[in-house]
C-alpha cells in the first residue's frame, strides 16, 4: 500500500482547489457524469451481471505478468482475484476463512500439518485442482528461493500429498507464525508452471482457481471476467472487472468522486469534501488496520539506549495531534502494548489497554530526564555527560504523514529542550537506514499479522534483528534483545491454546509498554473508499463479514457483490 | 573533416554520458528491493528482502569494473536487461510501450508550441507599441511563471472534472482495444488535449519572448533600415529580411528541445495519467531501478546529442564560417 500518501504535493493542491471551488458555492456536476444507476432495486438480491472498477493503488501503466511470484503492482492488487490461497485472512481483526483449504489439523508437537482440500475445485481451463497443485507450488517456493518471500522453507521439511485432496507438511519445529504465511500463499497450476523459471515466467494467460479470470489487457486497463467454473457454485455475481491504471492518488479520487471508479484504498487528507460530498448517500469511507506506525530509536546510541529517556520521549508525544494533523484522524492514537484497536477484543482487556494507553504529560516528561542528572541550560535539555541532547531523524520525502509526524514530533520535544534535526531523504535511502541501523529515529510501520504476536515478536525478537551495519532480518530496526522476549517466543509457538497464546501476547505487550523497545504511535489505519451507487454487497456495521481493503485479497468481499 | 570532427567530438561525449550513467545510479542509497519493500510499506513480511535480493541479483558481488564492462557490452548490442520495476518485463519492452506515447504527447506539444509562439513573437515585435501587441508577452510571462503542475491541475480540475468537457486520464478510451482506426485516432487526440494544452500554455511565453528578442534586435540592424528606405513593403521586411534571421537561434533551441522530447514530461503524465516513459522514469528513480533507468537516460542522452549534432552539421551549411 505505497500507495497512501507519495504525490503528496500534488494531493494538496487538489485540496485546494476542492476547497476553492467549494467555498465559491458551486456545486460540481460531478453526478452528471456519474455512471447512470439501474432503477434502484435493492431488494432484487445477488444475481450474475454488472460491472466494477477497482483501484487499488496509483501506480503506473499496468505490465502482462500475472505470475504471483513476481514483485509488481498486478501482484497486489490484480492476482489475488485470480489464483487463490488455502485460507483467507482478514487483516483488520486476523480471523481465517476456510478457502481452498476445508479444514487443517496439527499433531500433538506441532510439527505436522495435516491440510483437507475442498473438493470439486477446477483451474479456469476445467481441469481439476488437487493437492498435487498444492505440492508443486510448495516445492517450487522450495527450489527458487527468489520467490520464498516468507522464507516458509526456513519452517518446513517437507511436504507431500496423502491422496487427491490431503496435504501433510512437515516443520523442523513448532512455530506459530507459519500457518498465517504458508496458508496465505497464492496456488498455481502445475500443468502450467511445470518447467518454468517462476522468477521470470509472465504468465500473461493466467489459469487460476478465482472467481475472475483475465479477459483483456492492455497497459492503461486490465479487464477481468467471471470465472464460470468458479467452485463457489453461484459466484461471483459481478460480470466484469475493471482495474483502470491511474498515476496518482489525485486521478483516482476525481475517478471515485465521478462514479468511474467503485472502490480503492487511497490516502488523501480530506476524503469527506473531495469524495463524500459529492454524493453522500451513496459514496462511503471505511478504514483498514494493519500494525501501527511506530517511532523506531537506536538503542544502541546513547542516550536513546536509556529507558527513562525513551519514557520521556514518549510521553512528551502528544498522539492525538498526531492522529489529527498527520493522518487526518484516520489512524488513531495506539496503547503501548502492541494490540491495535481492532485486535483488542479478541486479544486483550479493556483494563490492559486502559493501562498501557499512552499518556501525554510534557511537564513529567521534563521532571524525569531532570531526576535522572539531564540538565537544562539556556532552554537545552543537557545530557549528565554534559552534551547538549539532540536526535537526528530521518523523514521519507515521499510519506507525506511521515513527513508531518515528524515535523510534529520535532516541536513536541523541542518543547521539553530535545532538539531533533530532521534528515529528508529518499523512501529507499530511509529504509536503507532503518535497516542497517545506520540511524537515531524514524518513524515506520511495523509487522503484523492474524494476532498481536506478530507485531510484538517482529519488534522485539533478536531473530529479526542485526548487526549494526548488516541489513536487520525482519524489523527489529532498534536492535532490541530480551531473553525473556525469546522464551515466551517459543512458548507462544509451542502452544495452540487460545487462552495461553492471550496470556503470552499479555506478557510481550507489558514488555512493549514498559521497556518501549520502539516508541508506539498510532493505529495504522488506510481509508478505503467505495460506492453503493451501482453496486451492493459490502460489509456495513451491522454485517462486518469482512474488511473492505481493495488491495491485499479483496476477493471476499469481492465474490459477495452485485449489481443493484 | 569538420563533420568528422564533430562526429569524434560527439562520441567521446557519449562515451562519458554512458559511463556517468554507470556511476549515476550505483551511488544512490538502497537497492531495488528495499525499494520495493518500501513501496509495499508493511504490506510484505519483513523476510522478503531477502528473496527479493536474490530475484533481482542486486546482492552480487561483481567488482565494479566487471559490472563496468558487461554494461559497456550490452549497452552496445542494445541489451538492457530486465527492469525491476515491471519485473520480469525486459526493459526494451517497458520502452517499446511507453515511449511512442511521449514522442506523440511531447513531440505535437513542442511542435504546436514553438509554430504559435514564434508567430506571436514576430507578431509583438512587428507591432510593438500597440495595445494587444503589448499585452501579449506580459500575459504569457505571467502564465509561464506560474507552477506547471498548478496549470496542469487546474485545467485538468476545471475543464475535465467540473465541467467534464474532456477525459481526466489515460491516453485513449478504456472501453476500446487499441486498433489503428479513425474511432481510435479520434480517442487518442480527444485524451491528449488537456495534457497537449496544459504544455502549450505554459512553454509558449518562453518561444515567444525568445523570438520578440530576436526580432527587436534584428529590426534595428542596417540593412533593415536600408530595405525600408528602399520602399520594400513592410510585410515583405518583416518576413523574408528580419523573420529569416531572427529564426536561427529560435531553431537550435528547438532541435534541441526535440532532443528532449524522448525525456517526456513526468508531472503531465502523472497528472493526467498517460502511459508515457516520464512516468516511467519516475517509477525507475523511485524503485532504484537501474536498468530501466539507464536505459532511459541513454535514450535521452543520444537524442540530444543527435539532435546537436544535426544543428552544428546544418549551421556549418547555414554558415560556412562556422567550419573554420
Amino acid at each position: 500500500m505505497l500507495k497512501r500518501h507519495l504525490l503528496a504535493v500534488w494531493s494538496l493542491s487538489t485540496a485546494v482547489l476542492v476547497l476553492g471551488v467549494a467555498g465559491c458555492g458551486t456545486t460540481p456536476s460531478a453526478n452528471t457524469t456519474a455512471k447512470t444507476s439501474v432503477t434502484s432495486n435493492e431488494n432484487a438480491g445477488p444475481h450474475v451481471g454488472g460491472s466494477i472498477s477497482i483501484n487499488a493503488s496509483p501506480h503506473g501503466p499496468w505490465a502482462d505478468v500475472f505470475n504471483p511470484y513476481v514483485p509488481g503492482e498486478n501482484q497486489d492488487d490484480i492476482v489475488p482475484d485470480i489464483y487463490e490461497p488455502l485460507v483467507q485472512w482478514n487483516g483488520t481483526n486476523g480471523t481465517d476463512l476456510p478457502w481452498l483449504a476445508k479444514s487443517w489439523s496439527w499433531n500433538k508437537s506441532k510439527t505436522v500439518l495435516t491440510v483437507h482440500l475442498q473438493h470439486g475445485v477446477t483451474w479456469s481451463n476445467g481441469k481439476p485442482f488437487t493437492s498435487k497443485d498444492v505440492v508443486f507450488t510448495m516445492d517450487m517456493l522450495k527450489k527458487y528461493p527468489a520467490i520464498d518471500g516468507n522464507a516458509l522453507w526456513s519452517y518446513m521439511t517437507s511436504i507431500k500429498a496423502n491422496g487427491k485432496y490431503q496435504v501433510q507438511v512437515t516443520l523442523k519445529k513448532p512455530n506459530a507464525t507459519f500457518f498465517y504465511y504458508f496458508s496465505e500463499t497464492l496456488i498455481v497450476p502445475k500443468f502450467q508452471f511445470e518447467g518454468k523459471n517462476p522468477v521470470t515466467y509472465k504468465d500473461s494467460h493466467p489459469i487460476g482457481t478465482g472467481p475472475y479470470m483475465l479477459k483483456t489487457f492492455n497497459s492503461q486497463q486490465i479487464t477481468l471476467t467471471r470465472n464460470p467454473h468458479y467452485w463457489q457454485k453461484g459466484k461471483p455475481y459481478l460480470e466484469t472487472v475493471y482495474y483502470p491504471a491511474e498515476t496518482s492518488n489525485e486521478s483516482t479520487i476525481l475517478g471515485l468522486a465521478t462514479g468511474k471508479i467503485d472502490w480503492a484504498t487511497i490516502f488523501s487528507p480530506d476524503l469527506k469534501t473531495s469524495f463524500v460530498a459529492k454524493n453522500p448517500a451513496d459514496y462511503h469511507i471505511s478504514t483498514d488496520s494493519s500494525g501501527f506506525d511506530d517511532l523506531y530509536l537506536n538503542l544502541q546510541d546513547y542516550p536513546l539506549n536509556e529507558l527513562v529517556v525513551r519514557k520521556a520521549i514518549s510521553m512528551a508525544i502528544n498522539r492525538h495531534l498526531l492522529s489529527v494533523i498527520g493522518e487526518s484522524g484516520y489512524s488513531t492514537p495506539a496503547s503501548q502494548n502492541g494490540v491495535g484497536t481492532s485486535m483488542a477484543a479478541e486479544w486483550s482487556t479493556p483494563s490492559l489497554q486502559a493501562k498501557y494507553a499512552a499518556v501525554f504529560d510534557p511537564t513529567k516528561a521534563k521532571e524525569m530526564l531532570l531526576h535522572a542528572g539531564f540538565t537544562m541550560k539556556n532552554g537545552v535539555m543537557m545530557t549528565p555527560k554534559g552534551q547538549p541532547f539532540t536526535i537526528d531523524m530521518d523523514v521519507p520525502a515521499p510519506f507525506s504523514d511521515f513527513v508531518t509526524m515528524s515535523s510534529q514530533i520535532k516541536s513536541m520535544l523541542g518543547a521539553i529542550g530535545i532538539q531533533v534535526n530532521e534528515d529528508t531523504v529518499s523512501a529507499n535511502e530511509y529504509l536503507t537506514k532503518l535497516e542497517t541501523g545506520d540511524f537515531q529515529a524514524g518513524i515506520c510501520w511495523t509487522p503484523s499479522g492474524p494476532n498481536p504476536y506478530f507485531t510484538q515478536n517482529g519488534l522485539m525478537n533478536t531473530k529479526f534483528s542485526g548487526p549494526i551495519g548488516k541489513t536487520a532480518v525482519g524489523m527489529n530496526y532498534e536492535r532490541y534483545s530480551n531473553p525473556e522476549v525469546q522464551t515466551l517466543s517459543g512458548e507462544f509457538n509451542a502452544t495452540e491454546n487460545p487462552q495461553k497464546q492471550k496470556k503470552i501476547i499479555a506478557e510481550l505487550g507489558k514488555i512493549m509498554a514498559t521497556q518501549l523497545p520502539v516508541i508506539t504511535l498510532l493505529n495504522r489505519n488506510e481509508p478505503i473508499e467505495y460506492s453503493t451507487a451501482t453496486i451492493a454487497g459490502w460489509p456495513t456495521s451491522s454485517n462486518p463479514y469482512w474488511n473492505a481493503a481493495a488491495d491485499s485479497g479483496p476477493i471476499v468481499v469481492l465474490t459477495h457483490l452485485y449489481q443493484k | 573533416m569538420y563533420v568528422l570532427k564533430r562526429a569524434v567530438f560527439y562520441l567521446s561525449i557519449f562515451w562519458a554520458a554512458i559511463t556517468l550513467n554507470f556511476l549515476l545510479p550505483r551511488m544512490m542509497p538502497g537497492n531495488a528491493a528495499t525499494a520495493v519493500m518500501a513501496r509495499a510499506q508493511g504490506q510484505m513480511s519483513p523476510q522478503a528482502l531477502k528473496a527479493l535480493e536474490i530475484a533481482f541479483g542486486v546482492s552480487s558481488n561483481q567488482p565494479l569494473w566487471h559490472q563496468y564492462l558487461a554494461y559497456l557490452w550490452n549497452t552496445l548490442r542494445g541489451h538492457f536487461g530486465i527492469s525491476f520495476t515491471y519485473f520480469p518485463e525486459p526493459v526494451s519492452q517497458v520502452i517499446a510501450s511507453t515511449l511512442p506515447w511521449t514522442l506523440f504527447l511531447i513531440g505535437s506539444a513542442t511542435i504546436i508550441s514553438f509554430v504559435i509562439g514564434t508567430g506571436l513573437g514576430v507578431l509583438s515585435a512587428w507591432r510593438r507599441g500597440r495595445k494587444v501587441a503589448d499585452a501579449i508577452p506580459v500575459a504569457f510571462t505571467l502564465i509561464a511563471s506560474m507552477p506547471y503542475f498548478w496549470v496542469a491541475l487546474a485545467l485538468l480540475y476545471v475543464l475535465g472534472f467540473v465541467l467534464g468537457w474532456f477525459p481526466i486520464a489515460h491516453s485513449f478510451s478504456d472501453e476500446q482495444s487499441p486498433g489503428f482506426n479513425l474511432q481510435t485516432i479520434g480517442s487518442v487526440l480527444y485524451h491528449a488535449a488537456l495534457p497537449i494544452a496544459s504544455l502549450v500554455v505554459t512553454s509558449l511565453g518562453g518561444w515567444m519572448l525568445g523570438m520578440r528578442n530576436n526580432l527587436i534586435s534584428v529590426l534595428s540592424e542596417d540593412y533593415i533600415t536600408l530595405a525600408q528606405m528602399k520602399g520594400l513593403p513592410e510585410r515583405e521586411v518583416v518576413t523574408n529580411y528580419a523573420t529569416r534571421n531572427a529564426m536561427l537561434p529560435q531553431i537550435t533551441s528547438f532541435a534541441m528541445s526535440l532532443g528532449f522530447v524522448v525525456g517526456g514530461a513526468v508531472v503531465t503524465e502523472i497528472v493526467f495519467s498517460y502511459p508515457g516513459i516520464g512516468y516511467a522514469l519516475y517509477q525507475a528513480v523511485t524503485n532504484s531501478d537501474y536498468p530501466l533507468m539507464q536505459a532511459i537516460f541513454l535514450i535521452i542522452v543520444t537524442a540530444v546529442l543527435i539532435a546537436n549534432f544535426l544543428i552544428d552539421i546544418l549551421y556549418s551549411r547555414l554558415d560556412p564560417r562556422v567550419s573554420n
